[in-house]
């Protein structure tokens, strides 16, 4: 027995060291893939040329790095070794605050004004954006510029010490806000909102691991988009409704993303978070503005709950003005390929929206297309218009039908004119276009 | 292909050693030596062919020379021209031709055309293998070996192949034939942790070192503070010695694993009170095979002249410092080193005899330290800037690069170098370092490598910053 032992010993020791190896020849075990931008060498041909000189070798050496089996669990090893012995976030950009608050390191500067384009760039583009705005106007259309929060500024008491800068209006962000009131752009500085209310709401309005706003913090930003729209068309939406409150320390969607990225070997600890389960309400008998909405990844979370069908009529998400959404789940298709005048003016509405971080490159030139494209397109403009007006009346005459109250004073008004009550229903809705003008 | 590599840790090391094991007892050495020329052929595939043929030469002649006594002297002078002309050749033709160059330009000569030479992996190690069979068999000390695959298998033994421990033959030449008595499942396990301990030597503690000195010395020295410089050839003093005795220390594990017994080659060399000690524990089968082969054939200690037993110190830490590399800054080493062992003789072990002992391991840490910004150096120039600013005190300043990692890392270094100096280290390394275990203590290691391992591995893989010193020499 005793002697026996040894062996046994050893024979465990190469059956261990023999695992990674079958595991990546014939997957035993499955083992879930790395999270983020992980891109494996592949496995390199043989040729006799690259062999002698090298290349092969030194390929095959990164295959087999990239490849051995359980690979995700070394990886999650030694990033967990990194983050909790010595106190770094291995994960590309990302930036271990105080209290463990994860920051991706473009908030960071985004706040401190490191990235600051310019106040003449800055302007240049808000100009733009009026002349567009303007423009759409003249067709009955709204332009919104969204300014989501950003967690640099929602969170800026966790920065790093070595971070830290005293406040500066050189940011991006202040002047684009600025400008946006001075030139008399339709915006929502959601940022702003965001932290006014951080103290006071109920739930965790931005995640302490995640890049964007928490799932309970985008559902008010959501409410609060579809109030805005509602007041500067004069029209009645669809509505969203929590229609019960769930909190949990097991954080879904995008509240852990930044965590998961780090690809450690444990969970980290968190608050609870709020994930409402939720409803849109009105949606049979409110108007659902078609709306094209060109935004960062911060939209991702109200597209996915359904936005785009239940009240934007599918508008249309294109992705930092490139791909759009839905379709390019099925089939990539992106903003170079369509009519761009044609597809934006088939919207009511357009939302540009972007976090802190992201104005740099704010709207990813969709200004800049859209607006070279409409001025040598004046002529469709008309044609476009009559069909958009068009669009309203049946908009308007759906909304009397909605209230039975007016809708009998509209067959008053016929059979006192001795019209149809369908004639007497665009009348009304004319005379209603032209009061808004 | 290196020990640090996923490849080598769970596809090469693996499939060797089950092919190992499961062929009979005649068959072993095939298999070791097919392994062993793979290993090599694998990050020198271009010289494989002619490090056989020169291996294959080398083995005739000394068969020769071991059988005809007349022509022994001719046949010893060809082998070791052989040896040492593949040697200067690779390493040192490029060398000597730009300098050559130097000198021409420097009397208005058109310089010589001269396309630069490629260095094998590993060539100083295994030439000085070579070496030590051609004059162990010359001098009669081990008889040469019967069969050419066994030589090649000496030679080319992928665990000690490209970066020592430097193997001399009679110290391994019964074992290469029959090592069956050392191939018990205690060596075994004894060599897994060996290889472990080794393993852990290089990629914890070296590589994470690595990455801050380099960083230093990318950047411009001259620009650097006191305390910077200061900080990062400490740095360095740690990442070489446990870089290199992580290597000898796997090397030596992987070739218990098989039966081999290869000598150590370090042992606690900061804890050195001199040089001359520093000697007999730094890279001590270097030390060790050019007392033998160099300075004892020079005379040795029983010159009749002092200066001429200087001479020959002298003479053999410039070939050591040359061995190293091709550069003018390894023989400033060299001679830095040679220097102080005379100083030593002379009047410093005397001199310093009376103060104590943690004293005396500082000051010679010290002397050290300097050898080591020659070593590190890429130019001549850059060393003498790194010592102006090393010793100009102008700032010590060196929060730049104070990060919790580097910090933890150096510390931990600084114990393992140094410990060995107290009673309670040189205990701790009976412990770890012991041969005799029982089996709940095998099991408790076994666990404890397992663990190492993997950590290591981790490192490995998901690190990317992996490279290996010695692998220029």
């Amino acid at each position: 027995m005793h002697i026996k032992n040894k062996p046994l010993l050893y024979l465990l020791f190469l059956i261990l060291l023999c695992l990674p190896l079958i595991q990546m020849i014939c997957p035993i075990v499955k083992v879930k893939p790395l999270k983020g931008a992980v891109i494996n060498a592949e496995k390199p041909s043989f040729k006799l040329k690259s062999w002698f000189s090298g290349d092969y070798q030194e390929k095959y050496e990164k295959y087999t790095n990239d490849n051995i089996g359980f690979r995700p669990w070394f990886v999650k090893l030694y990033n967990q070794i990194q983050f909790s012995m010595f106190n770094e976030a291995t994960a590309r950009g990302v930036i271990r605050g105080k209290d463990d608050y994860l920051y991706e390191i473009n908030y960071i500067k985004a706040y401190n004004g490191d990235d600051f384009i310019g106040s003449v760039e800055i302007i240049e583009n808000v100009k733009n954006i009026k002349w567009l705005q303007d423009k759409l106007s003249e067709l009955n259309k709204t332009l919104l510029v969204c300014v989501a929060p950003g967690k640099g500024s929602f969170y800026p008491e966790y920065f790093p010490d070595n971070m830290k800068k005293p406040l500066s209006d050189s940011t991006n962000y202040k002047q684009y806000i600025d400008n946006f009131k001075k030139y008399q752009v339709n915006h929502i500085d959601m940022n702003k909102w965001f932290s006014e209310i951080k103290d006071t709401s109920r739930y965790i309005l931005y995640p302490k691991y995640g890049i964007h706003w928490s799932y309970y913090g985008m559902l008010l930003a959501t409410d609060s988009l579809i109030n805005y729209i509602e007041v500067n068309r004069n029209i009645l939406m669809p509505h969203l409704e929590f229609t019960k409150m769930r909190s949990t320390s097991k954080l879904k969607y995008t509240d852990y993303d930044i965590a998961e990225g780090m690809n450690l070997l444990f969970q980290m600890k968190s608050e609870p978070m709020c994930y409402p389960e939720i409803k849109f309400t009105g949606t049979e008998h409110s108007i659902k503005p078609k709306t094209l909405v060109v935004s960062d990844s911060f939209y991702w979370s109200m597209f996915n709950i359904g936005i785009g069908k239940d009240v934007f009529s599918y508008g249309g998400f294109w992705f930092y003005n490139k791909q759009i959404y839905p379709e390019s789940f099925n089939s990539p298709l992106s903003v170079d390929e369509i009519d761009l005048v044609q597809k934006v003016l088939e919207n009511e509405v357009v939302i540009l929206m972007s976090t802190e971080a992201n104005l740099p490159k704010f709207s990813w030139e969709f200004i800049e297309n859209i607006n070279h494209a409409l001025s040598n397109n004046d002529n469709n403009l008309n044609v476009i218009n009559t069909q958009n007006q068009e669009l309203q009346i049946r908009q308007i005459i759906k909304s009397i039908k909605s209230n039975k109250e007016w809708y009998n004073t509209v067959k008053q008004k016929a059979k006192t004119k001795d019209i149809s009550v369908d004639s007497m229903l665009v009348l009304d809705a004319i005379w209603m276009i032209k009061q808004e003008k | 292909m290196v020990f640090s590599s996923i490849l080598f840790l769970f596809c090469f090391l693996p499939v060797f050693l089950i092919s190992y094991h499961l062929v009979n007892k005649k068959h072993k050495n095939i298999v070791l030596l097919i392994f062993s020329i793979f290993f090599y052929s694998w990050g020198g595939a271009n010289f494989i062919f002619l490090l056989l043929i020169s291996l294959t030469t080398n083995f005739f002649i000394v068969r020769e020379m071991d059988r005809n006594v007349e022509k022994r002297k001719i046949l010893l002078i060809a082998s070791l021209a052989i040896n040492v002309g593949i040697l200067g050749y690779f390493k040192y033709a490029n060398f000597f031709i730009e300098n050559f160059n130097l000198v021409l330009n420097y009397l208005n000569f058109t310089s010589l055309e001269w396309t630069k030479v490629a260095l094998p992996i590993g060539i100083s190690f295994f030439t000085f293998q070579s070496i030590t069979y051609t004059i162990d068999v010359y001098r009669n000390i081990h008889k040469p070996l019967v069969k050419l695959s066994d030589y090649l298998l000496y030679i080319l033994l992928f665990p000690q192949l490209i970066a020592g421990p430097i193997v001399r033959f009679n110290t391994v030449a019964d074992d290469i034939v029959d090592r069956e008595k050392n191939e018990t499942f205690n060596n075994k396990l004894n060599g897994i942790y060996l290889f472990v301990i080794g393993l852990s030597k290089k990629v914890l503690i070296a590589n994470v070192l690595g990455e801050y000195v380099d960083n230093t010395f990318l950047s411009p020295i001259s620009e650097a503070n006191s305390g910077v410089l200061w900080l990062t050839i400490i740095a360095y003093s740690f990442q070489i010695y446990f870089d290199f005795s992580g290597y000898s220390d796997m090397a030596i594990g992987l070739g218990r694993i098989i039966g081999f017994k290869f000598p150590e080659n370090f042992n606690n060399p900061y804890i050195s009170k001199n040089i001359t000690e520093f000697w007999r524990r730094w890279h001590i089968t270097l030390g060790d095979w050019m007392k033998d082969y160099l300075y004892i054939p020079l005379g040795g200690n029983r010159v009749k002249s002092s200066i001429r037993l200087y001479l020959n110190l002298i003479i053999v830490f410039l070939i050591s410092g040359f061995w190293h590399g091709a550069e003018w800054t390894f023989i400033i080493w060299g001679a830095w080193h040679g220097i102080f062992l005379i100083l030593d003789r002379l009047f410093l072990i005397k001199l310093l005899s009376g103060i104590g002992k943690l004293p005396r391991i500082a000051m010679n840490y010290l002397v050290v330290l300097v050898g080591w910004v020659f070593f590190r150096s890429e130019s001549l120039s850059q060393s003498v800037i790194y010592l102006k600013g090393l010793f100009s005190f102008d700032a010590m300043n060196f929060s730049e690069i104070l990060e919790p990692k580097f910090i933890f890392i150096l510390i931990v270094a600084v114990i393992f170098s140094f410990s060995a100096a107290f009673s309670w280290g040189q205990k701790l390394q009976e412990i770890f370092y012991s041969e005799k275990r029982a089996v709940k203590a095998h099991a408790f290691y076994l666990v404890l490598a397992i663990t190492f391992l993997f950590i290591c591995s981790s490192y490995i893989t998901a690190s990317g910053f992996n490279p290996f010193i010695y692998f220029r020499f």
